[in-house]
């Protein structure tokens, strides 16, 4: 993954998941982990189609795209109560 | 209207909706060039209690190429930051207003400019005041003495203003939008009344201007002062967008990159000549993209349609044809030397749409509405001052007059000189100096104005 700790961003992910494709999420998180990068803004993830495996993650005016079709695997998983 | 709610995205977001944009050789300081976008269409001057302002959110840029290629080689931004002195009241304002610091002004924007040359961003100043809105005599009693305040040079000899202005662009939107009535022709319609006098639909409403006067050393790809009307290092390309970040979240924040929503080089082209189905597109397209659009200037639809609404009128229009390559040339690249005896303002084969000056033409001492196609080249299409009559200059392109500049054997219809809105623009309050844009209407003498019985 570009820039973005995967573990890190799935543990965030995992704490604020919330509403199908767009998940918003603070730096530090209510279990006290810090983000693993420098970013202090919120951060977004994006998933326009989740079939296709790829996430936008924006923090600032900075966007990474990454193409991991597990992970989005996984966070529809959480939105399915999994 | 140039491009007032043009799109059906934009009209939705009025504080990114770039209205119009001017560029010119300023007439009192002509060693300068001013350029003025404007934002937020349709401003009624007593929209209190939140007055007009600009948006936040919203990243305003200028950019101007000097080498032809239709890609910024110089951006000016600007960003804007609103902040309220007390949030326990509803009130815009406490008391007066006389001052850019008084305390009796609530809701405050400053803004910052940021100049981007080849790529590398400097900030050239920060917490610059807008004025506020122009609201009664109770409240800005002064409004003159207060927008001049907000007349800002820069140490990088710029001067720079951003805050409400009067709506200077004159339109018969009333009529155009009937079905392409122009008011003093409609006998002549198709659908025919009476003929009348044109109607500015856009008189008492306020936009709000960044405007910007640039030394034309600063504008030239070598840094040399334009004096030679037939060189090409004396013609400059601009355009103005607004951008905003390409998530948001409700409540929440915005992330990502900014994201084009707004452009606006040449007026009325994404009003009149791309189709609805691309307007929007059109508005997110850089201009060195717009090959993609040239079928639509030169077919345009409105040529078409004049023969039709205005029948009998113009039979030479309609039987013409061929590609307006008269059109292509005003909109897209420029017009090539040995068209308009001593005059050029091409920018190469590039086909983009900026508003495009040809920098070493001086104001002209007795300007002429009508621009170029009036005899007055220091106006539109080269540049575009305030007072030029945007909407007849362009009615009268389309209509065909300008043909016969590439086809000698053309013969423009007889109407083709004559059709108009009705508007000349001489009623405007325009001023002779820097912004150059009228002080907007008040809240308090424009509703009276408009709501007496």
């Amino acid at each position: 993954m570009d820039n973005v700790s995967r573990r890190k961003f799935l543990g965030w992910s995992g704490a604020a998941a919330a509403g199908a494709g767009l998940l918003a999420v603070a730096p530090r998180l209510a279990d006290g982990h810090k983000p693993a990068t420098n970013v202090t803004e919120p951060l977004v993830a994006y998933i326009e189609n989740p079939a296709g495996g790829r996430i936008s993650l924006m923090a600032g005016t900075q966007e990474v795209v990454l193409h991991d079709p597990d992970l989005v695997s996984r966070l529809m998983a959480r939105l399915d109560g999994r | 209207m140039s491009s007032h709610r043009e799109a059906p995205e934009i009209s939705k977001d009025p504080v990114a909706d770039s209205t119009d944009l001017y560029a010119f050789v300023s007439p009192d300081k002509p060693d300068m060039v001013t350029i003025i976008a404007n934002y937020i269409p349709l401003e009624d001057p007593a929209g209190g209690p939140n007055f007009f302002q600009f948006g936040d959110d919203v990243l305003y840029a200028i950019h101007i190429d000097n080498d032809g290629d239709a890609k910024p080689d110089i951006t000016y931004q600007f960003r804007f930051t609103t902040s309220l002195q007390n949030p326990n009241t509803f009130l815009y304002n406490t008391g007066p207003i006389s001052s850019l610091t008084d305390k009796n002004w609530n809701m405050r924007q400053t803004y910052s400019v940021t100049k981007v040359a080849k790529g590398r961003p400097t900030g050239l100043a920060s917490g610059l005041a807008c004025p506020p809105c122009n609201i009664g005599p109770r409240s800005t009693p002064d409004y003159v003495g207060l927008a001049n305040a907000a007349v800002h040079p820069l140490p990088s000899g710029e001067t720079v203003f951003a805050g409400q202005r009067a709506d200077g662009f004159y339109v018969d939107l009333g009529s155009i939008f009937d079905l392409g009535d122009l008011r003093p022709f409609q006998n002549l319609h198709l659908i025919p009344t009476p003929a009348a006098g044109g109607a500015d639909s856009l008189s008492g409403f306020n936009v709000h201007t960044i405007a910007i006067q640039i030394p034309k050393r600063q504008l030239t790809a070598d840094g040399s002062m334009p004096g030679d009307p037939m060189s090409s290092r004396s013609v400059i390309g601009m355009w103005t967008t607004a951008s905003r970040q390409k998530v948001g979240v409700q409540g929440g924040p915005s992330a990502g990159p900014f994201t084009q929503v707004s452009r606006l080089g040449n007026p009325l082209v994404n009003e009149v000549i791309i189709p609805l189905g691309l307007k929007d597109q059109w508005n997110a397209t850089s201009p060195d993209d717009d090959k993609q659009y040239a079928d639509f200037y030169m077919k345009p639809e409105l040529a078409t349609l004049l023969p039709i609404l205005y029948p009998n009128v113009f039979p030479n229009l309609k039987a013409l044809s061929a590609a307006r390559a008269d059109l292509a040339a005003i909109l897209l690249t420029g017009i090539p030397t040995g068209i308009v005896p001593g005059f050029q303002n091409f920018t190469g084969k590039t086909q983009a749409d900026m508003l495009r000056l040809n920098m070493a033409i001086p104001p002209a001492a007795s300007p002429n509405s009508l621009g170029l196609i009036g005899g007055d080249p220091a106006g539109f299409p080269n540049g575009r001052r305030p007072q030029d009559d945007v909407v007849s200059i362009e009615l009268r392109a389309v209509a065909g007059l300008t043909y016969a500049l590439v086809d000698k054997s053309f013969t423009p219809d007889a109407a083709a000189s004559k059709v108009t809105d009705g508007l000349d623009g001489k009623d405007q309050n325009f001023l002779s100096s820097f912004p150059y844009l009228g002080v907007p209407f008040d809240g308090y003498a424009t509703s009276a104005l408009s709501h007496v019985a």
